[in-house]
């Protein structure tokens, strides 16, 4: 549960990146839905993990929070299309 | 944080990001160029501004790479043939990790006593052991 929070969290990183080059802002549409599931996903792991492995689900956690507000905030700026 | 964690979440982000690459890369050959044209959007920076973005003639350019024609894929986008080429040197690397990876696997499995399946040891592992009893 922990890899996957982290890898969730990677790749909604990956595609908070690639949204932010011109004319693809409107991946932002499929990235924010993607982290808000693995924001949930990583929320789970991390109140089922013991004190000492949490770090790969709170890892995730940031990430994916990270993902959705700046890929709102992306969206916001380029009109919800470029 | 666990190092091995963190390693095999890069490990798996590799070959989910190496996955899509090779869809990318592999379209052009086994689709019809005018499908993928026909499929692609126009860009909205174009229609918006009249200006072309930094992407702008890139399915074109890795229509016309597919087909050989890499004067015609510069021509629609200078970072095309750089940026395929990346692409392709990636999934080359993932290919070689991934089957290096696969033959160590296998040479483990060689190793192992019992013809590679585990919980089944095979005889000369069952005589070791029956000396270590003795002894």
């Amino acid at each position: 549960m922990q890899v996957l929070s982290l890898v969730w969290g990677i790749l909604a990183i990956i595609g908070l990146l690639i949204g932010v080059f011109p004319c693809l802002g409107w991946l932002n549409w499929l990235n924010i839905p993607f982290a808000a599931v693995g924001l949930i996903v990583s929320l789970v792991a991390m109140t089922k993990a013991t004190e000492t492995q949490k770090g790969g689900s709170i890892a995730g956690v940031v990430c994916c929070a990270v993902a959705v507000v700046m890929g709102a905030i992306r969206l916001v700026l380029g009109h919800g299309l470029v | 944080m666990n190092p091995d964690d963190v390693r095999r979440s890069l490990l798996i982000v590799w070959l989910v990001v190496g996955s899509v690459v090779a869809v990318v890369l592999t379209t052009p050959f086994v689709v019809q160029e005018k499908s993928v044209l026909h499929l692609s959007p126009t860009c909205e920076w174009q229609a918006r501004y009249d200006r072309p973005c930094v992407l702008c003639g890139m399915t074109r350019a890795f229509l016309a790479i597919s087909r050989g024609r890499l004067d015609e894929a510069r021509t629609a986008n200078r970072a095309s043939v750089p940026l395929w080429l990346g692409l392709l040197v990636n999934e080359s690397v993932l290919a070689g990790f991934l089957s290096a990876r696969l033959v160590r696997a296998g040479r483990r499995r060689l190793r192992r006593p019992g013809g590679g399946r585990p919980g089944r040891a095979g005889p000369l592992a069952a005589r070791k052991e029956m000396k270590l009893c003795r002894s």
